[in-house]
């Protein structure tokens, strides 16, 4: 008993001394970015492709020799999707790592558990979530790249408009992500004389919606909503497929992303949803100011990683662009800095054309999103300007 | 048992001085982290080491604790302080009322049970959107003040916390020390025997259901003052299994166990950091050895080292 003890301790105190080793290499850097996503947890299919575009943008500026000739350093901290470990993460990247801006997280649960620590410390914060509540109201130090929900739902609704449908049912992902969006479509199909016939949830971990399906085909909707991120929504179009429900489904732009069109197979066809010009890129008009920006990312993503790049990804080719621009400027101090993202104008991003000012910290319109209809397993570029 | 007051006062004077040992603000939010979960495991470890009774929803007072202070503050405007001592009650009737038919049942049943409600209480969270803002959670919580001074800073709640704990410490070494704790020994060893010598186990039960569960509520409270938003995820099921988790890798039925478990589930995570993306298989392969080569938690490492001092101070003699 005591030789497996001993070996045990042994192995314990080998396991912990590396770790610190390990955390402690890096030292020397003058531009500290830090950042939190959910590698792991539910949120991970966003955080992954958001903490390898990091890496990535890291390594070609500090190829490039650095901003300035001061090199880059990214810290990446995985909040496992989770607020408490978000929170912690936010305080060793302010605290320990001095960072000069944060970005964070992938989830709007993360964020907003973080927002009173980058409030009170006073420093930069760019979100890669999409919840309105985020920016709204508005927090001096906080700014954020995706496209709201705001936006997805009223380019839904126009198309609905111009398709004369009138009668829908919701069925969304029971997180933030999903109650957020169905708050929005309630507050905002009314304006265009659009009423919600069913509402339905589902938990995210949920592995059958054919219950709240079957409800909704009872209702005489003309179209359904999904609002969640993988893997629900996948299920949903599935469970449309084997219900044999034809009715036209919409997605958010939470799943314009390879996972979902894996997940979901050939359920996914037909389906039509916001999203960011990144997954149509080709078909888009050369004199798109994004055009040349989408492609070149969508490459050098696609031959770092040998797998394509996504909207996500692109949040944080925003985010740490954004900053980027701003620290070649003004240099890393954080009061500074804020100023000048705050000044940000007319800046091409991956997920649309950004302008920040003092009353908007979103930074986008309703023109960054583009309807796609996903054809035999791609997504193509649903044409008529409507 | 002389021995466990020194150890206490020992520990005391060490706690009271780490938060100026600590090199940054990073470090001392783990250490209140660390003190909130204490709370908590001291409370699970009475029910689950002591009184034998198992817990899977533990998350949920934790929960109870963390929305009624929010709720309490936010949408009608009370007192931090008035809205700890209501948010402590609440839990406590909850905790009673639900007890009484839960505690009836025994094993995985209990188990059941627990997790069903714990479960409920995650549902509720999410969906009473009115009151607890559902899954995006209720922010601007204010911090906690008590006539007039606020503990507005990690610094002021990392003694408050720890003092707290501290104190509920010292409160369950004195009820171990007297007839309560004896008859939680003989009901943990034999509900039928203790019966019969005229325990009132099912009394004894409920007290244990009850004093734990407002422990959880204390530290939900904690956490709602000092991170200041809260959304229902850190309440849910996984925590109540990492709480158990945390009581049986540090040793369950023995004083000490709930706060080296939590130490070192609350430590570990934050040493494995350096590993990048392997941190959780280095995780759980310490989770596994610890409770392979010590069933009886790391606690009985503490016992096994001081053991052996002991008899080598000895030998030199």
């Amino acid at each position: 008993m005591k030789w497996r003890l001993q070996v045990l301790l042994l192995i314990l105190v080998m396991v912990l001394i590396s770790g610190m080793v390990g955390a402690k290499t890096n030292n020397k850097k003058p531009y500290v970015v830090g950042v939190f996503c959910s590698v792991t947890g539910p949120n991970a299919p966003l955080g992954t492709p958001e903490r390898d575009t990091l890496l990535m943008i890291e390594e070609q500026i500090n190829q490039k020799g650095g901003i300035d000739g001061h090199p880059l350093k990214i810290i990446i901290e995985d909040d496992g999707s989770d607020n408490t470990n978000a929170v912690k993460a936010a305080k060793k990247l302010i605290e320990q790592d001095k960072v000069c801006a944060i970005i964070g997280s992938s989830g709007t649960g993360p964020t907003m558990a973080v927002i009173p620590i980058t409030e009170a410390s006073g420093v930069p914060h760019i979100s890669m979530a999409a919840g309105i509540a985020i920016t709204n109201p508005l927090k001096k130090w906080v700014f954020r790249t995706p496209q709201t929900d705001v936006l997805a739902i009223g380019k839904i609704l126009d198309y609905l408009t111009k398709r004369k449908i009138s009668k829908v049912a919701i069925i969304y992902d029971s997180n933030a992500y999903g109650s957020s969006g169905r708050d929005q479509l309630k507050l905002l199909a009314p304006k265009s004389q659009i009423s919600i016939v069913a509402e339905e949830a589902f938990g995210s971990k949920d592995t059958d919606m054919t219950v709240q399906l079957t409800k909704i085909r009872a209702t005489g909707a003309q179209a359904i909503i999904c609002w969640g991120t993988n893997p629900g929504p996948a299920q949903v179009a599935k469970n449309c497929q084997q219900l044999g429900i034809a009715l036209p489904l919409f997605m958010s732009h939470g799943v314009a992303n390879q996972v979902f069109l894996d997940q979901a197979g050939s359920a996914a066809n037909g389906i039509l949803l916001p999203a960011g010009k990144l997954i149509a890129a080709k078909d888009l008009p050369t004199t798109d100011p994004q055009r040349k920006l989408l492609l070149d990312y969508a490459a050098a993503f696609q031959k770092k990683y040998n797998k394509p790049a996504d909207t996500f990804g692109g949040f944080a080719w925003d985010a740490i662009s954004i900053l980027v621009g701003a620290l070649s400027k003004v240099g890393d101090d954080r009061v500074k800095l804020r100023n000048e993202v705050e000044k940000t104008a007319n800046f091409p991003g991956i997920s649309g054309v950004f302008n920040y000012s003092a009353t908007n910290h979103d930074g986008l319109t309703n023109d960054a999103f583009v309807m796609v209809e996903i054809k035999n397993g791609a997504w193509t570029l649903v044409k008529s300007k409507m | 048992m002389k021995r466990q007051y020194q150890f206490l006062i020992a520990i005391s004077i060490l706690l009271f001085l780490v938060p100026w040992m600590l090199p940054n603000r990073y470090l001392l939010n783990i250490a209140v982290l660390i003190g909130i979960y204490s709370l908590i495991t001291i409370g699970l470890n009475l029910l689950l080491g002591y009184a034998g009774q198992i817990s899977m929803g533990h998350a949920a007072f934790y929960g109870i604790g963390a929305y009624t202070v929010s709720i309490l503050t936010i949408h009608f405007k009370w007192d931090t302080f008035t809205a700890l001592c209501g948010s402590l009650l609440l839990v406590g009737i909850i905790a009673w009322i639900i007890g009484k038919p839960i505690l009836r049942l025994k094993g995985h049943y209990l188990a059941m049970a627990t997790l069903g409600f714990g479960l409920i209480v995650e549902i509720l969270l999410n969906e009473m959107m009115e009151l607890t803002g559902g899954p995006q959670g209720l922010s601007n919580i204010p911090k906690l003040s008590i006539l007039g001074f606020s503990f507005s800073d990690d610094f002021r709640i990392y003694f408050l916390i720890w003092g707290l704990v501290m104190l509920v410490q010292w409160m369950m070494m004195n009820m171990m020390r007297g007839k309560m704790g004896r008859a939680f020994l003989a009901v943990h060893s034999n509900e039928l025997a203790a019966e019969t010598l005229g325990i009132n186990t099912s009394a004894l039960k409920q007290a244990a259901f009850v004093i734990s569960a407002v422990l959880a509520g204390l530290a939900g409270a904690f956490y709602a003052y000092s991170l200041n938003y809260i959304s229902p995820e850190p309440f849910a099921f996984n925590f109540s299994i990492m709480l158990v988790t945390m009581v049986v890798i540090g040793g369950m039925g023995n004083l000490w166990g709930p706060l080296i478990g939590t130490a070192l589930l609350g430590i570990i995570p934050e040493l494995l950091r350096g590993f990048k993306n392997f941190d959780i298989a280095f995780y759980g392969l310490l989770l596994i050895l610890i409770v392979i080569y010590m069933p009886k938690g790391v606690v009985s490492l503490l016992y096994w080292a001081v053991d052996k001092v002991s008899k080598a101070v000895k030998g030199g003699q």
